[in-house]
This record gives structure tokens, C-alpha cells and sequence, in this order.
């Protein structure tokens, strides 16, 4: 044991030390400010239990786009920045539907069909964007040097962008109302509501992962994407067909991301052609967080994210005297990154082990 | 000596492939459409190149079936040591008809339907543009 304590000691570096100096600091940073809002006691357990499920909610969505990065990074060891688009034209083009649903009446009349719909039409959107983007943008770079598919999809993010700003206007679209959505949900023997679009995107979210997961561990096409996100040569002298499963990555994580905007315009009740930017950017953080190429660390991160998010602010920041916490819940996403990058790289649960570049 | 050369000549002439022409027509037409939907050639419809006869906007779609005609005949002339010319021109054309179908279609249909309520650049004037007139 002396031993093992010796040889951590002399492994022990300077740069090492101020790490943790910087970790414990926020530590504290976060125990003294949590203290400090609890017992001003400015909070009831109500506005704790919404920011819960805000969260939840929020995170819901989170997961389902970082689904996308997660997906195309394990078979591709690339990160799709233009996926933030890919979520971003589905539950655009599905307005017009929404709204056309809506301005007949058939929206409070009907609802759950007309959901299925709008959920069709932006799952089918995003799918078409996604599957164009990996045979346009992608797949002519497959073996291209890493850093050129990168630029690639920084490059087709803003021409996605700026395509639907062309297509449909720079100005912000509202999403109608459903009646049936408005209010609360009261949780039996308590007094807790959960406001009900909050709830029916956390039951939706839910169902589209366990879904996704069942699918990747339990079919024979789910089995044949982990095996190419292992090794792409030994998947291909299996019999695998390497560009199809890389093409139904694609297809699955941009649906997701289309009925993740879906999700997200019920919630938010705003599309804009630039709505993609944040929560893209949150989502990968998400699947740092949870360990890049793992789903299952995805769906935690992004919740874990959404959480955080929403209790954050006025969690920690209200306690420390800061003023207008919640208008810094996007600083938050950034600085767990870059948190995380430093102090666990591999995420949660750790980075999938494929040695090669799929 | 002559079988070889016949052997030889047949091996160096691929074949008329009417697939890629016809691909080379649709891909151009829809990227005249994206062109006009996303507002480029409105935008520069008001820019005369000759005054009152060419504009900007018209330069730009008169482009895009400069860019099928040409594809479709460097592709056509593929794989021939000496480019069969009366081919090139045909694939050139095919391609060219079909850039304007996949346009006309567009003013067909928005004179039928008001896309405007969708594609906020979908105006007279991108059709006026669309059909030279």
C-alpha cells in the first residue's frame, strides 16, 4: 500500500495539482452556492420539481439529436456538425403542415393524428437531409484525411442554414397551440402537476430511446452497426454491407433529430432557421459528456445536460449572488465541455474502444 | 491483324449510355430550381447584363444549362479515342430538355398553386425568369 501511494506521489506532476486545485474550486464553488439558495429558501419544492422536469424534458431532447452524433461517430469516427440542421429542417418544413392542420381546425379536433403527421413529415424531412448530406458531403470523403470531412460539415451546416433562411424566410415561425396540450398533468396523491407538453416529450423521448437502443442490441441491422463501428474492413470481409449500415446511421439519427425538433417546437412553440445552432452544440456536449460513439452515454449526458441546465442557474449562480442566472444556461453547456475534455475526456462511460477509423 | 484491330476499336467504344445524360438533365434542373427557391436569380433578376433583353438572373439559369449541356457531352465523350461528336450534341441536348422540363414544371405548378404561402421567393418574376420572357 506504501508502495502504490509512493509511486502515485512521484507520478504526481504540477500540472496535475492545479487540476485538481481547479476542480476542487468549482466543487466548492457549487457546494457553497447550493447551500446558500437552500437556505435562503427562495425555492419551494415546487419551482424545484418544474425545473426537474423542464430539465428532463429538455434533456429528452438533447438525447435524441446527440443520438446522431453519437451514431455517425461510432461508424465513422467523424463529427457531423451540420446534424444541428439536420434537426433543424425537420420540424421547419412540418410548420406548414402544423400550421395548415391548425388554421382548418383539424388540429384541436383531431390531435393525435395530426401529431402523427407533423412527426411524419419532419421525421421524413430530416431523414432525406441526412441520407443527401452522407451521399453529397460524405461519402466521396470516406477516406479522405480527418480534418477535410470536418471542414466538409462545417461547410454543409451553414449551406443547410442558409438554404432553409432562402427557402422559407429569416423570420421566426410560431407553432400553433394544441388545446388538448394545454395545462397540467397532477401526479395522483400529490400536489405536483407536470405541465402536459413537458410530459408527452419526456414519454415520447423516452419511447424513441428505448426504442433505439432495442434496436441496436437486439436486430441483426443494429448488430451489423456495431460491428462496423469496431472495424469497418472485418465488418466488410463478414459480409456486411459497410455502406449501407453507414446509410442507415444516417437514416436513424436524422429521424430522431427530425422528431427531436418536433419535440422541441411543441416545447418551445418557435422554428427559425437558426434554431439548430444551440441545441446541436448542447447535444454534442451531451454525447461528450455521456462518451462519445456510446449511446447509452448519450441518452444519460443529454439528460444529465438538461438537468443541469435547468438547475443549475439558480441552483448554484442564484446562491453565489449572481445576477440574472438563467440567462447564462447556455455558458453552462460550453463550460461543462470544456470541463469535461479536461478532467474526463471519455465521458461518462467512456469512449467506444474501436481502434481503427471506421 | 485486321480481327485485332476490329477487337480493338470495338474495346475502345463503350457504348451509348443514356442513363448519365438523363441524370445530368434532372440533377441541373433541380439545381436551377434550389437556385430560383432560394432567391439568387430574383435577386439579380433586377441587374441587367444588356439592358432590357439580359439580366443577371437569366445569366445564372442560362449557366446551369450551359453546366448540363457540357456535363452530359464530356461524359458522353468519355472513353472514345476520338469523341463521337453527333452523340455529345445528342446528350447535350437531352440533358438540356431536361433542365427546362424539371424548370417548367415549376411554373406549371405555381401557376396552379400558390407556393408562395411556403417558398417566399416563388414570385412572377422568378417565373417570368424561368421561361425567358
Amino acid at each position: 500500500m506504501l508502495v502504490q501511494w509512493k509511486r502515485f506521489i512521484e507520478r504526481v506532476t504540477a500540472t496535475d495539482i492545479v487540476m485538481w486545485l481547479i476542480g476542487a474550486g468549482i466543487l466548492t464553488l457549487i457546494i457553497w452556492g447550493s447551500a446558500a439558495t437552500i437556505s435562503a429558501g427562495r425555492y419551494t419544492r415546487y419551482h424545484w420539481f418544474d425545473f426537474v422536469i423542464f430539465g428532463l424534458a429538455q434533456g429528452s431532447i438533447y438525447a435524441l439529436i446527440a443520438m446522431g452524433y453519437t451514431l455517425v461517430y461510432g461508424v465513422l469516427r467523424m463529427i457531423n456538425f451540420a446534424h444541428s440542421e439536420v434537426f433543424m429542417s425537420g420540424p421547419y418544413t412540418a410548420y406548414y403542415v402544423a400550421a395548415a392542420f391548425y388554421s382548418s381546425g383539424l388540429l384541436d379536433r383531431q390531435p393525435i393524428p395530426c401529431l402523427v403527421a407533423i412527426f411524419i413529415v419532419a421525421m421524413a424531412t430530416s431523414t432525406l437531409i441526412a441520407f443527401l448530406l452522407e451521399r453529397v458531403a460524405y461519402r466521396p470523403l470516406r477516406n479522405a484525411p480527418r480534418l477535410i470531412p470536418l471542414i466538409t460539415a462545417i461547410g454543409a451546416s451553414f449551406f443547410l442554414q442558409y438554404t432553409f433562411r432562402g427557402l422559407f424566410g429569416s423570420g421566426v415561425k410560431g407553432y400553433p397551440e394544441i388545446d388538448q396540450l394545454k395545462g397540467y398533468w397532477l401526479i395522483p396523491g400529490t400536489q405536483f402537476g407536470v405541465l402536459k407538453t413537458q410530459g408527452v416529450v419526456i414519454v415520447a423521448a423516452v419511447v424513441m430511446l428505448v426504442g433505439l437502443y432495442l434496436f441496436v442490441q437486439r436486430t441483426k441491422t443494429g448488430k451489423s452497426l456495431q460491428a462496423v463501428s469496431e472495424d469497418k474492413d472485418i465488418a466488410a470481409l463478414m459480409g456486411i454491407d459497410v455502406d449501407r449500415a453507414i446509410v442507415i446511421t444516417f437514416v436513424i439519427g436524422g429521424a430522431l433529430a427530425g422528431a427531436a425538433g418536433v419535440l422541441y417546437a411543441l416545447l418551445f412553440r418557435q422554428v427559425n432557421f437558426f434554431m439548430g445552432f444551440f441545441p446541436g452544440i448542447k447535444a454534442f456536449t451531451a454525447a461528450v459528456l455521456g462518451g462519445i460513439g456510446n449511446v447509452v452515454g448519450a441518452m444519460l449526458g443529454g439528460l444529465f445536460l438538461g438537468i443541469a441546465e435547468s438547475l443549475f442557474p439558480n441552483l448554484v449562480l442564484d446562491g453565489l449572488g449572481i445576477p440574472a442566472p438563467y440567462q447564462l444556461k447556455d455558458a453552462l453547456a460550453f463550460i461543462l465541455l470544456v470541463v469535461v475534455l479536461i478532467f474526463r475526456p471519455t465521458g461518462i462511460l467512456g469512449e467506444r474502444l474501436a481502434t481503427k477509423k471506421a | 491483324m485486321v480481327a485485332s484491330a476490329v477487337t480493338q476499336r470495338a474495346s475502345s467504344q463503350p457504348g451509348l449510355d443514356w442513363t448519365s445524360p438523363v441524370k445530368v438533365g434532372l440533377l441541373s434542373g433541380i439545381v436551377g430550381v434550389y437556385l430560383g427557391l432560394v432567391g439568387i436569380i430574383e435577386a439579380l433578376a433586377n441587374r441587367q447584363v444588356i439592358i432590357g433583353t439580359l439580366s443577371t438572373g437569366d445569366v445564372i439559369l442560362l449557366s446551369v444549362f450551359v453546366f448540363a449541356g457540357y456535363t452530359a457531352a464530356s461524359r458522353a465523350a468519355r472513353g472514345y479515342d476520338k469523341a463521337p461528336i453527333a452523340w455529345c450534341l445528342i446528350s447535350g441536348a437531352i440533358a438540356g430538355f431536361l433542365t427546362s422540363v424539371v424548370l417548367s414544371l415549376v411554373v406549371i405548378i405555381g401557376q396552379a398553386v400558390n407556393m408562395r404561402t411556403m417558398f417566399i421567393n416563388t414570385s412572377p418574376t422568378l417565373y417570368d425568369t424561368h421561361i425567358l420572357g
